[in-house]
C-alpha cells in the first residue's frame, strides 16, 4: 500500500470542485444546446441531484462492503444486494404494482434488503467465515440474475425492453422529489456509517486484531451491512444496477487517501458523487439523441481503468495491514 | 381567426402548456380515460412510435411541417425520416420532447414505457396515450388521434373505413372450412413465437385461422423445437421488420429441412415483412391480406415466384 503522499484534504477538496463543476456541467450539456430554463429545473436538475445521490451511496456502501468483507471484490454487484433489487423490481412489474414513488421503485428496495436478511441469517450460524458470507453472495447474485432471466423469457416485449435498460443502470426517470430524497437518504445513510470509522479500521486487522482492540466483531460487521443494504436498496430503486461505481472509487481512493474511514468514506461519498454526474452527463451526450444507461458507461471506463490501477500495484489489498 | 393564432403564437413562446388559460382550448379524452386539453389545431406534435407518426401522416397528408418530432424507424411514409428524431420509443429522449415545445404529444401503451408517459405529462406536456391491443381499440385510436388533431370526422372516416375492412375480412373467413394450423415465428434463435396474448394471434384469427400456440397466456413464448413439430403447424410464416429478409433464409431453410412438419410437405413456408402486420394503422388492412394470401390464397404461380425471389436473394 502507497503511503499518501497528500493530506486526505487536498483530496476531499479536489472532489468537491471537481463535483461542482461536473455538476455545472451536466445543467449545461444534454441533447439540445440551447435548453431553457424550464428543461434544466425538470429534466437536468432532477437527473443531476439523483446521480450524486447514488454515486455517493454506491461509492460509500462499496468501501464499508470491502471492509466488513475484508475482500477487495465486495460492491453492490457483487454481493448479490443488487440483483436482489432487481429482482424485486422486476417481481413489482410484473405484478402490476404500481409502488413507485417518485421515479423510485419500492420494490427493488425490498429486494435488497431481503437478499441482506439471508446474508444475515448466515452470518448468525457459528463457525461463519467472511469468506463463505462472501460466496453466499456471490451465489444469491447468481440466483436473483437467473430468475429475472426466467421473468424475462415470460414477459412481453415491452416489459423486457423495460426491465432490460433497467438491469443497465439508467437514471433517466429521475424526479426532483425522489432525487432529493435519494441525495437526503444518502447523506443520512453515509453519516451512519461514518461515525463507525472506528470499528471498520479494526476490522482490516481482521477478526482477532479488532477483538483484540476490544472491537465485538460480529455485531459491528451486522450494523454496518444493514445500513449498507439500506444504502443500496435506495440507490438501486432509483437508478437500478450500476456497477464499478462502488467498486472503483473505494480503490482509487484508498491509494488517495490511504485506509483511514475517518477519511475514506466522506472521500468516497464526494467522489462517487462526482463520478456519477460526470458518467450521466457523458450517457446523456455520446450517442444524443439515444440515452445510453448510465451502467454502460461507468462499466465502460471503469473497467479498463480498474485494471488500469491494479496493474500499477503488483500486490494489492483493502487494507494497510492484515 | 387572428386571435386564435395569435393566442397560439403565445402559447409557442411561452413554451409551458397551461391548459386551462387558453382560450381556444378544448378536451379530448384519451384512451386511458384522461381528459386532455388540446389547442384546435395542433402544429407542433411529436409521435412518439412509428405507427403514430403514420396515423398522423396520414391525418394530415401534405402539411407534414405540423409534425416536429417522431422515433427511429419511422420511415412510412419516407418523408418522415426527414423529422428530427425524438430516440427510439422504449426509450424517448425527454428532454429533446420538451425542447421541441409540442402542442400534442402522442404516446402509445403498446410500446411506450408506462414511467416516462407519466413523465411527459408530468413535466406539464399535452400527452394523448392511446391503446391498441384489440381490433377494437385500434379503431378507436384512430377516432382519438383524428379528434387530437382536429380532424375528427378523418378520424372517424378512417376508423370505419378500418371497421369494414375488418368485417370484410371475417366474412370471408367465414366462408371458408379449413381452420388451417399456423406458427407464428417472431424471433429465431433463440426461437419466440406469438402466443395467445399477443396481437398476431388476433390477425389470424380473424382471418380464421388458427395459431398453434393460441393456447399460450404468454404473448411470445420460446417453445422447444420438439414442442413445435408435436403441435405440426401447417403454415409456419416467418416475420420480419424491414426489407432485409436476408437473417430470416436460414430459418426457412432450417424449417423446409424438418420434412415432417406439414407445414413443410406442402410448402408452406413463408416470410412475411411484419411492418404492415404489427402496425396499429390502415396499412393492417393490407398486412391482413398479406397473412390471408399467404396461409389461404396463395397460386402455384406467385410461390414459385416467392421461392425463386428468396433463392437468388441468397
Amino acid at each position: 500500500m502507497s503511503a499518501p503522499n497528500r493530506s486526505p484534504y487536498f483530496w476531499m477538496i479536489l472532489g468537491l470542485l471537481l463535483g461542482g463543476a461536473s455538476f455545472f456541467l451536466a445543467l449545461q450539456v444534454g441533447s439540445v444546446p440551447d435548453a431553457d430554463w424550464e428543461i434544466i429545473r425538470d429534466l437536468r436538475l432532477p437527473r443531476a441531484l439523483l446521480a450524486a445521490g447514488v454515486g455517493m451511496g454506491l461509492a460509500i456502501a462499496g468501501a464499508t462492503l470491502q471492509s466488513v468483507f475484508s475482500n477487495p471484490l465486495c460492491e453492490p454487484y457483487t454481493l448479490g444486494i443488487s440483483s436482489g433489487a432487481a429482482l424485486g423490481s422486476v417481481l413489482g412489474a410484473s405484478l402490476g404494482l404500481e409502488l413507485n414513488f417518485a421515479g423510485l421503485a419500492l420494490p427493488a428496495f425490498v429486494g435488497a434488503v431481503a437478499v441482506t436478511v439471508i446474508l444475515f441469517l448466515v452470518s448468525f450460524r457459528s463457525g461463519t467465515t467472511t469468506l463463505s458470507l462472501l460466496l453466499v453472495g456471490v451465489m444469491l447474485s447468481f440466483l436473483g440474475s437467473s430468475l429475472v432471466a426466467v421473468w424475462m423469457a415470460l414477459a412481453d416485449s415491452n416489459g423486457i425492453q423495460g426491465a432490460m435498460v433497467w438491469l443497465m443502470g439508467t437514471l433517466s426517470r429521475a424526479r426532483i422529489e425522489g432525487a432529493v430524497f435519494t441525495l437526503v437518504g444518502a447523506l443520512f445513510w453515509g453519516l451512519m456509517i461514518w461515525r463507525r470509522w472506528r470499528e471498520m479500521d479494526a476490522l482490516l486487522l481482521g477478526e482477532e486484531g479488532a477483538a483484540s482492540l476490544g472491537i465485538s466483531v460480529a455485531p459491528a460487521r451486522r450494523y454496518l451491512i444493514l445500513v449498507s443494504s439500506f444504502l443500496v436498496g435506495l440507490c438501486v430503486s432509483g437508478g437500478g444496477m450500476i456497477g464499478f461505481v462502488g467498486l472503483m472509487i473505494p480503490h482509487f481512493l484508498r491509494r488517495k487517501v490511504g485506509s483511514l474511514h475517518f477519511f475514506l468514506i466522506p472521500a468516497c461519498g464526494i467522489w462517487g458523487a462526482t463520478s456519477l454526474v460526470l458518467a450521466d452527463t457523458l450517457a446523456r451526450t455520446l450517442l444524443r439523441p439515444y440515452d445510453l444507461p448510465v451502467g454502460v458507461v461507468t462499466a465502460l471506463v471503469g473497467a479498463p481503468a480498474f485494471v488500469f490501477l491494479l496493474l500499477g500495484e503488483s500486490r494489492y489489498r483493502v487494507g494497510g495491514a492484515s | 381567426m387572428r386571435g386564435r393564432r395569435e393566442s397560439l403564437l403565445f402559447f409557442i413562446s411561452l413554451g409551458l402548456f397551461s391548459p386551462f388559460l387558453q382560450a381556444n382550448a378544448r378536451g379530448v379524452t384519451d384512451q386511458l380515460g384522461r381528459s386532455v386539453q388540446l389547442v384546435d389545431q395542433p402544429t407542433r406534435i411529436v409521435a412518439t412510435a412509428p405507427s403514430l407518426a403514420e396515423l398522423v401522416a396520414d391525418f394530415v397528408g401534405a402539411d407534414l411541417k405540423r409534425l416536429v418530432g417522431v422515433t427511429e424507424y419511422s420511415d412510412h411514409p419516407p418523408r418522415l425520416k426527414q423529422v428530427t428524431s425524438v430516440g427510439p420509443y422504449h426509450q424517448l429522449n425527454l428532454e429533446k420532447i420538451r425542447s421541441l415545445k409540442p402542442d400534442l404529444v402522442l404516446a402509445t401503451t403498446d410500446g411506450n414505457s408506462k414511467d416516462q408517459i407519466d413523465h411527459l405529462i408530468e413535466i406539464g406536456l399535452p400527452v394523448v396515450v392511446v391503446s391498441t391491443r384489440s381490433f377494437e381499440e385500434i379503431a378507436i385510436a384512430m377516432q382519438t388521434v383524428g379528434a387530437s388533431l382536429g380532424e375528427s370526422e378523418a378520424g372517424k372516416r378512417m376508423a370505419s373505413q378500418f371497421v369494414t375492412g375488418v368485417q370484410r375480412i371475417r366474412e370471408r373467413a367465414k366462408s371458408r372450412t379449413e381452420q388451417p394450423r399456423v406458427l407464428l415465428q417472431v424471433g429465431e434463435d433463440p426461437l419466440v413465437v406469438a402466443g395467445g396474448a399477443s396481437f398476431l394471434n388476433q390477425t389470424v384469427a380473424v382471418l380464421g385461422a388458427r395459431n398453434v400456440y393460441a393456447d399460450s397466456e404468454f404473448p411470445y413464448p420460446r417453445p422447444s423445437l420438439e414442442d413445435v413439430v408435436s403441435r405440426n403447424p401447417e403454415v409456419i410464416l416467418i416475420f420480419t421488420l424491414g426489407a432485409d429478409v436476408k437473417p430470416n433464409l436460414a430459418s426457412l431453410k432450417h424449417w423446409s429441412e424438418m420434412k415432417r412438419l406439414a407445414a413443410t410437405q406442402k410448402g408452406n413456408l413463408h416470410i412475411i415483412q411484419g411492418d404492415s402486420v404489427v402496425r396499429p394503422t390502415l396499412r393492417l388492412l393490407e398486412g391482413l391480406g398479406l397473412l390471408e394470401r399467404a396461409i389461404f390464397g396463395e397460386t402455384q404461380a406467385t410461390k414459385k415466384q416467392k421461392s425463386e425471389k428468396a433463392a437468388s436473394g441468397k
